[in-house]
Order: C-alpha cells, then structure tokens, then sequence
C-alpha cells in the first residue's frame, strides 16, 4: 500500500510540464483543468492543452474551435466563482484537421497547389485518419509552447488511447512514416516525369501500388507523390522539432501523471501504461484514481448483524406502512456500497502492489456530478490538494 | 468464471424482455458509445445473454488491446488469435483490427506467401494502410461481413446466429458505419462493388441493429444525442436500443431522509453504523435524482431505453459481465429509475419509448 500524501502541490511547483496520461473515459481532460487551475491560483502562469474537453468545460475555459488567438480566462469569470487567481490560466485545444490544413496552407508554394492538396484524397485520408498525428500534434504544440516560454507551468491533456503509449510513440511512428529516404520513393525526381518509385528497384512498392489502383480506382501513386513533393520542407522540419519535444518529455522539467478508475479494465490498462512508460525511461511521478468509494467501516458488519440492523432501522424510523421497504433499501444499499468499496480497495492495492518506485497516489472521491465548470473544478482540487484529514467529514465518516 | 461461461451449469432459458428479444432476431448487432462508458462491458453481456439462450453468437471487437476477450477471461495468446475464439459452447471472441483484415484480405488476392511478406513489411505498405481514406475501416467492416456469410458446410446454415460488434469510441465507430457506403460512392474497382454489398447488409434493418451506450452523465448524454442525430439523419441505418449504463436508483426521496430524526437509545457504535447506512442512502437518492434529470433529454429519441443498474456489488464470484448479463434478462429493460423528485408529477407514459421506425 502506498501512502496518500498531500504532495501534489510540491509536484506542480517543481516541475513546468506536466502530462497526464490513462485511458478514456476516466476524467483525464477534467483532471488536467483542475491542475491548471490550480496552477494559476498559485500564481503561475498556466497553459492547460486538451484534446476533446466537454462542452460545458470547454466553455467555462474559454475554448471555442476554430478561434486560434490563446486568450486566458478573464478575471470576471474567476471573480464569478469567488477566484481570485495570482497567476493566469489560457486552454488550448488541438486539433488535428485545422492544425494540419494551418501547415498545409503555411507550406504550400502558391493557394492553386494548396488547394490541390486539400482535395488530395490521399491527403484527407492522412490528416483524418492517420493514426498518431493527433498525438503529433499535441506534442508539436507542447514543444511550441516550451520554446515561446510564455507559460510556467503547462498541462498536457492526452488523446484517450486504449494502446497503453500511443501518446509517446505515435509521433516517433509518423516521424518514421514521413522520413526522407521513405518520401524519395514518392517524391518526382527533379527534371523528370516519373516517380523514383518507378525507376527505383523497388518492384514490390511498384506493384503493390498498381494492385491498389487496380482495387480501389484511386490514382493512388499520383496522389501520394502530390502530397509529399509539395510538403518536402514541412516534412524535414518534423524530425527536429520532435526531436526537441522527446528531450523535453525525457528531461527533469517534466513530471508524469496516471490518471485512472478503480474499475477492474481501466486499472488493468493503467498497468499497461505504468509498465510502457518504466520501459521508456520515464518515472511516473502520481497517480489520480478518479471515482473512488471511500470504505467506511474497517470491518463489514456480519449478516446476523445486518439483520438486527435492519430491525433496529425499521423501529428507528418513522415510516408509514407504504414507505416500509425503504429501511430493506436503506440496508442493502449500504451494504452493497461498503461492498463496492472493499472491492475497488483490494484492486487499487493490488495494482500500486506491481509498482517498483512509489509515486503519489491521490484518490478522488465518486463526486454526484463530474466538474464541469470552475466550481466543480475547485471541488476537485479540494481532493487532489488537500490532506486526507482536511477533506469534508461528509465522505470521510471514520473520522467522526 | 470459465465454470460459468463454460457451462456445467446447464443454462437458464429466461424469456427476454421484450427490447432484447427484438435484437434477438437480428443477424448483426453493432455497439457504438464515447469512451468509458461499459461499452464493452455491455456489449459482453448481451452476447452472454444472446449465447444462454442457445444462440451461436460471434463478438467481434476492433482493437489491439482485445477488451472484450480479456473481461470474458481468455488467456493473452488466444485473445491475439486470428481466428474466433471459443469462450463457451455457444460464445465465440474474435478481435481485428484493419491490420490484420487488410493482411488477409491481400492474401486472397497474393496467395504466394514470400510476395506477401515481401508487401507487408514494406514501407510503401505502411503508407497505405496508414493514410488511404478509410482502408482501415472499410476492411474491419468486410471481416465483420465475411463472417456473417460464413456457412456449416454440411447444412448450409449461418456458421454463426449472431454477430455483435464493439465498435471503438464514438466519433471513429461512426466512420466505420459510414465508410462502405462512401468507399462504393468514391471508389471503382472490385472495392467499390464488395463495399456496396458490405453497405446493403448495413442498411437492411431486417437483419442490423446499430445500439447506442451510454451513461446518465452530462457529456455521454449529449454524445448520445450527437451520435443518433448522426446516425437517423446522416447515415440512416437501423436503430435498435439505447443502453444506459450505471444508473442510481433509490425508492426514497432525498427529502424524506432529510426529515428523519432517530429516536430511541443507542450505543455510539450503534449510531455511527445506522448513521452511515442514512447519509449512504441520501447520497445514492441524490445521485438518482440528478440522473433522472441528465437523461431527460434521452426521452426524445425514438429508441427503446434499456436502464442497467449499477453492478458490482453481488461478491467476487460473479463476473460484471455476468451480474450485467443477469439483470438485462430480468428487471433492466425499459424500467425507468424512478422519480421521487416534486419538481414534477410523471406517468409512466413519459418514459414510455417513442418507437416509431418500422421494421
């Protein structure tokens, strides 16, 4: 068992990245926010970038699509919730098709080619669906941000992936997909009106291609060379620039941060990220478990003692006859919890068990509502932040 | 759990609900939801359901990490397996992936192996299935398909009686469901008229059901909404349930408890308990009743609503899937979590499904 310690706060002061993996769906995009924000109640001026944040929290940070100018949070907003923030909070979102349409339209020589290139299907295809340059883009805009230095402290939002790493080894995987000597065999030589493909020895590329025009129809060899004869310099740009964002991942100035569920797949994903990031290098510095059930008795009464409980609930409360089945509800409903409770207890153990180092683990509450709004983001630092004994009595009733 | 699975316990016959009964007669039963909500968890326990009631059921599911096979036990070789999986008597795994499709599928145009292997592992290989619009998903769906046609070669009856498909996360499940159409629409070639067979399958509300998960939660609702908005209006392709995963439930109003005072002599470790099992009560009153408020606007779609209830709590011996798979045959169907709320008075009319598609 490791032990819950109040040192988030020490974590976000010494460090300026911050990067918050895990699998889907276990509040990852919410927790980022609330670290940000705290972040920028602490005086530092914070960046929070996320990928796919709800609506109601996309619209309490300020981020609407399309608008590309970062603006932060004005003061009123904070003011609204009774905040009063030392430093700022700007969130930005990445996304992939108008972040990729933005560098076809920087690179592209004259608009009747860049045009060309987005009515390119081979294009469309690479931009929508290419798996990685959604998380490429989000570290080319992590690496942009670093190297402006306009923030102090900036928290990376990953794409949910149930692939334990595909964050991390997404980009190295497109750097790989776009490299220089792969790109020559689609690229026209100069002068010339055939592909190297063509003249290449590679034979197999060569009638592969040909198979796939002959399936699909798609011109696919003249599309291909297209693109990337027009996207050459955007394309050599790519491996320095993710050369400088792996640095930086790898470097003191970041710290990691798991966020997860107490459920039995997701913490069995969470391992996988655990195991996939010690591999790479990189020491996990917290772990989030969102939607706990805090246990509430040490021992789970006995069935004799539920019995009696029952009784005793029933004389206790004065319910009419129709409400009767209420104090069965009241008891089994308890119980189940409690339940509940030991089960996700046992799991959590097992899995920080597996860990060799000892990083922070933070449990988080099952809150009614997940935050959706400043409000409830400050709600949930009042769990990532706080010692255990400073947290309400409401959910921590051994303490009474 | 393989005891369970595997059946020496011989399989308890229960008649479905009415809205489980419906996909029961269906040949393809997809599964689309945001990411985190039991999508897998529920799409397991129908097929277990499915497969109790003696149907030769297949669930295939689209991804490297094998969710599915994994919850439903198999070991880590078998869940990587290229072929389906026996699970029980009755219940077959298969996971893929547009990889693994794609590589099939060139060996039933290249069927010498070294070319094949020669193709594959080269870089222009990689570009393609990378980048060309829609391969990936076009091929996933053509396996789904492939197996739906398969036949006993001594009878000459479907291999399987069902087939149901755990789609990855919402927005990308969709372009799975759009892509046969569109690959018919924008492709030529054989392509164009193997997608065009896979996209009639799709759209024949006789034989699919496309079903929705999701959660009582702000952001899974308005994904629903968005899905189904995209699904009726864009894709129009057959409908068949909602599943709403996770929802509280409590016979007791919030305001009832509040009124509660105890009377009577107790010890302090009397009270501490009795006190607990109150507030533990309350909060769960309090979750059902901002669930029954987030998934009003759920009400509208002309979908038949399946309500499952929070599951977890019947002891380690039983599986999730199996506890959920117990509560669809039995009171999960279309029983609305209740009310206790004042804001305002409800029928049961309210909570009825519009269901007005004919099929």
């Amino acid at each position: 068992m490791l032990p819950e310690k109040p040192e988030l706060n020490a974590l976000l002061a010494s460090h300026r990245v911050l990067v918050c993996v895990g699998s889907g769906g276990v509040g990852k995009t919410t927790t980022a926010a609330a670290l940000a924000l705290w972040g920028a109640l602490s005086g530092r001026r914070t960046a929070v970038v996320t990928i796919d944040p709800a609506k109601r929290l996309a619209d309490c940070l300020g981020i609407r699509p399309g608008s590309s100018p970062e603006k932060p949070i004005p003061p009123e907003l904070f003011a609204s919730y009774g905040l009063q923030p030392t430093g700022t909070l700007t969130a930005l979102l990445v996304d992939q098709q108008s972040a990729w349409d933005a560098a076809i339209a920087r690179y592209a020589p004259t608009p009747e080619i860049r045009d060309r290139i987005f009515a390119n299907r081979f294009y469309q295809g690479l931009s929508r669906t290419l798996s990685g340059s959604h998380e490429y883009m989000a570290m080319d805009t992590l690496a942009l941000l670093v190297q402006q230095g306009t923030y102090d402290l900036i928290v990376v939002d990953t794409p949910p992936t149930r692939q334990a790493l595909d964050f991390l080894e997404a980009p190295q995987r497109l750097q790989r997909f776009l490299d220089s000597r792969a790109r020559a065999w689609f690229t026209r030589a100069p002068g010339t009106r055939t592909w190297s493909a063509l003249s290449a020895v590679n034979r197999t590329t060569t009638f592969l291609l040909r198979k796939i025009e002959e399936a699909t129809g798609i011109s696919a060899l003249s599309e291909i060379s297209e693109f990337f004869t027009t996207m050459q310099a955007m394309f050599d740009d790519f491996g320095e620039r993710f050369q400088r964002v792996s640095q930086l991942l790898t470097s003191a100035e970041t710290a990691f941060l798991l966020v997860t569920s107490p459920e039995y797949t997701v913490l069995a994903e969470a391992e996988e990220f655990y195991h996939g990031l010690t591999q790479m290098g990189i020491t996990l510095k917290a772990v989030v478990v969102n939607r706990v059930h805090d246990e509430w008795l040490a021992v789970s009464p006995s069935a004799t003692e539920r019995r009696r409980l029952t009784e005793r609930l029933r004389s206790l409360l004065p319910l009419s006859a129709e409400q009767e089945p209420v104090v069965e509800w009241l008891v089994k409903n308890f119980f189940a919890y409690q339940h509940l409770a030991r089960e996700e207890s046992t799991r959590l153990a097992q899995f920080t068990d597996t860990f060799s180092a000892s990083p922070l683990l933070i449990r988080v509450p099952a809150l009614p509502a997940f935050p959706a709004d400043l409000a409830g983001l400050t709600l949930l630092n009042h769990y990532l932040f706080s010692s255990p004994a400073e947290r309400p009595l409401r959910r921590r009733a051994r303490k009474r | 759990m393989l005891l369970w699975f595997g059946g020496n316990v011989p399989p308890k016959r229960r008649t479905l609900p009415p809205t489980l009964a419906a996909l029961a007669q269906k040949r393809l039963l997809f599964f689309a939801g945001k990411g985190g909500v039991g999508k897998t968890t529920v799409t397991a326990a129908v097929a277990c359901t499915l497969a109790q009631q003696g149907k030769k059921t297949l669930l295939v599911e689209f991804d490297d990490n094998s969710r599915a096979a994994r919850l439903l036990g198999l070991s880590s070789t078998d869940r990587h397996a290229a072929e389906p999986q026996q699970v029980s008597p009755s219940l077959f795994v298969l996971s893929t992936s547009g990889q693994i499709a794609l590589k099939e599928y060139l060996h039933l145009i290249i069927p010498f192996k070294p070319v094949l292997r020669a193709i594959v592992e080269s870089r222009a290989y990689q570009y393609f299935i990378a980048a060309a619009p829609g391969l990936k998903e076009l091929l996933t769906m053509g396996k789904v398909w492939y197996e739906e046609r398969k036949r006993e070669a001594a009878t000459q009856q479907p291999l399987w009686d069902i087939i149901l498909v755990d789609l990855p996360a919402t927005g990308h499940s969709l372009q799975y469901l759009r892509m046969p159409r569109a690959a018919h629409e924008t492709f030529g070639g054989i392509i164009s008229r193997e997608s065009e067979r896979i996209a009639a399958v799709l759209n024949d509300a006789e034989k699919t059901a496309i079903n929705l998960v999701t959660l009582p939660d702000e952001l899974p609702v308005s994904e629903t909404q968005e899905a189904y908005r995209q699904l009726t209006e864009e894709l129009d392709l057959p409908l068949g349930a909602l599943f709403i995963n996770r929802v509280h439930s409590a016979p007791l109003s919030t305001e009832i408890l509040k009124t509660v005072s105890l009377h009577g002599r107790m010890s302090p470790g009397e009270r501490q308990v009795i006190d607990l099992i109150l507030r533990c009560g309350q909060t769960e009153a309090m979750n059902a009743e901002a669930q029954v408020v987030r998934v009003q606007p759920l009400y509208n779609l002309s979908l038949p609503i399946v309500f499952l209830p929070v599951v977890g709590s019947e002891g380690a011996s039983k599986t999730i899937v199996e506890q959920l798979s117990r509560v669809m045959t039995t009171v999960a169907d279309e029983s609305p979590p209740r009310d206790n709320t004042n804001r305002r008075k409800r029928s049961r009319a309210d909570y009825t499904p519009h269901v007005t598609r004919e099929t």
